[in-house]
This record gives structure tokens, C-alpha cells and sequence, in this order.
């Protein structure tokens, strides 16, 4: 196999085991100061920022199923959508309902490794599907007791 | 010039300031061209660069990623611009803001023979800038 088939099953690989909730597996499949962007803000690197984002999620059923793989070098883009039901986004409560989005990620391996993501998700559909309504900063009420 | 700088050029400078954009298009795209699953013919693909020059001025891209298979082509580009006119967002129309507004977008694009970009599908980062504009203070149900 060559280095870019082997990166492209890393990469589907790592979305499998994001279904699977598999930290500990996640964590080895990742090198020691990966970081991720575009995902929850202040992720630590490492395997601390992978247990960060799989607790970011909650409590979760969710599967990805990958659409397209361009694999060029050390990268890989994975274009993917995901499916899933967890108890709430973003403060938003979601418990029984199906989130259906598309989101695309860059991988970047080293040495076998995932190293590097760089993510862009359809999360403002996500709450659009769950019904979010938007209340801008002026419009709320204010905590002013006087 | 590479596909990807071509691309980003054409979406550079606001339609009308060109002698004749849809030509211009016409040379990066095909026509029509699928973008997220929908066909659009040039007309309304440069109908879609004069909207974003409407709402947004002074833009700056940074390419962050470009990756590159046969027939295949992602590119990964921060789009940074001042809300300054009207912006039509899932959320309803956004009267301008005067903000400086940063979002990701990754686009992954199908090639045609003869190399011209066949179909787009773009996932961008919405619900940033739409924090970056003020408009989602709270979420409620």
C-alpha cells in the first residue's frame, strides 16, 4: 500500500472511531500535539484535546458516512455527513432529535499519524434543525434590577 | 497561474468591475456548474459574487489548504471582509453591521477534461460569522 492509501484509511479510520466514541483508540491514532480548528474553541493539543472534543459531544448516538476522499502528500480531506442524536448543541437541548449535517476536514498525517484537522461543519443548520431561535445581545432582557 | 488563484481572483473584485464577468467565469467554470447539489448557470454564479460584494467590502483570503487528486480539487481559505451592506443569511436579511467578519471555507471541487471546475461543495464556517456580526446572543427554543 502506498503512503497516500494508508493516509486515507487513517483519516475515514478517524471519523469511525469519532462514531464510535473510542477515545483511547483515538488518542493513539493521533500524534502528541495535535490540535484541531474549527472545532470546540480551546481545545488543548494532544490527547487531552481529543478527550475534550469526544466530551464536547455529551451524550451521543452519531455515524459518519464519508461522500469523497482527496488525498495529496501528508493530506487528506474528507468530505462526510454525519447523523446524530445527543441530549443537547451548544446549550440547545436535542434529546429525540436527528441532526442531519455536512461537514468537510482536513487531515494532516505524520509519520502515520494524525497530526493536524481542520474542520468546517453546517452547525448553524444543526440548531436550525433543532429549532434554535436566535436572540440578539439588544434583545435581551436585562439582568438590571434597578 | 494555478486553478486555485484563478478561482480566488475571480472572487476578488466585485462582477461589475469587470468588462464582461460572465466570460470571465466562463473560464474557471463550467456552465452550468453543480454547487451544493443545485445546478446554476453563470448568470446566477455571478449573481452570487455580486451579492457577496453588496454585503461585504475590503476582502482579504487566505489560502490555508490546498489539496490535489486527479479530477479532484479542495481548497481551504479563510475569507475575512467588512459587513457593509446587506447580507442575506439563513438566519434572514442582516442590514450592515460594519464589522470585520473572518469564516472558513472549505471547498471541494470536481474538474471537468478540461480542467474547468464541474461542481462545488462548500462548507463554511456560518455560525462563526454570524457570532462575529452580534446576531446570535442566545440560543432558545
Amino acid at each position: 500500500m502506498t503512503v497516500t492509501t494508508d493516509n486515507r484509511e487513517l483519516a475515514v479510520r478517524w471519523l469511525e472511531l469519532i462514531s464510535a466514541g473510542d477515545v483511547e483508540e483515538l488518542c493513539r491514532t493521533c500524534t502528541p500535539d495535535w490540535t484541531m480548528a474549527g472545532g470546540p474553541p480551546d481545545l488543548p493539543p494532544g490527547p487531552d484535546g481529543i478527550r475534550a472534543l469526544v466530551a464536547s459531544f455529551g451524550r451521543v448516538e452519531q455515524s459518519w458516512t464519508v461522500e469523497d476522499v482527496i488525498a495529496e502528500g501528508d493530506k487528506v480531506v474528507v468530505r462526510a455527513t454525519n447523523r446524530c442524536e445527543q441530549d443537547e448543541f451548544l446549550g440547545v437541548p436535542a434529546a429525540g432529535i436527528t441532526q442531519v449535517f455536512a461537514a468537510t476536514f482536513v487531515f494532516r498525517i505524520e509519520d502515520g499519524r494524525v497530526a493536524e484537522i481542520h474542520r468546517t461543519a453546517q452547525d448553524l443548520q444543526r440548531l436550525l434543525q433543532l429549532g434554535a431561535v436566535p436572540v440578539p445581545p439588544s434583545s435581551r432582557p436585562s439582568s438590571s434590577t434597578s | 497561474m494555478t486553478t486555485v488563484e484563478k478561482l480566488l481572483a475571480l472572487w476578488d473584485l466585485p462582477p461589475d468591475s469587470r468588462p464582461d464577468a460572465e466570460a470571465e467565469f466562463a473560464t474557471v467554470y463550467t456552465d452550468p456548474v453543480r454547487v451544493n447539489g443545485a445546478e446554476l448557470g453563470l448568470a446566477d454564479l455571478v449573481a452570487r459574487a455580486r451579492d457577496l460584494h453588496a454585503a461585504f467590502t475590503r476582502h482579504e483570503r487566505e489560502v490555508l489548504e490546498v489539496v490535489e487528486a486527479p479530477g479532484k480539487l479542495a481548497v481551504a481559505f479563510r475569507l475575512t471582509a467588512d459587513h457593509t451592506g446587506t447580507w442575506e443569511t439563513p438566519l434572514g436579511v442582516l442590514p450592515p453591521t460594519g464589522r470585520r467578519i473572518s469564516g472558513t471555507v472549505i471547498d471541494v471541487l470536481t474538474l471537468a477534461h478540461d480542467g474547468r471546475v464541474a461542481e462545488i461543495v462548500m462548507v463554511a464556517d456560518e455560525l462563526s460569522r454570524l457570532r462575529q456580526a452580534g446576531v446570535l446572543g442566545q440560543l432558545v427554543r
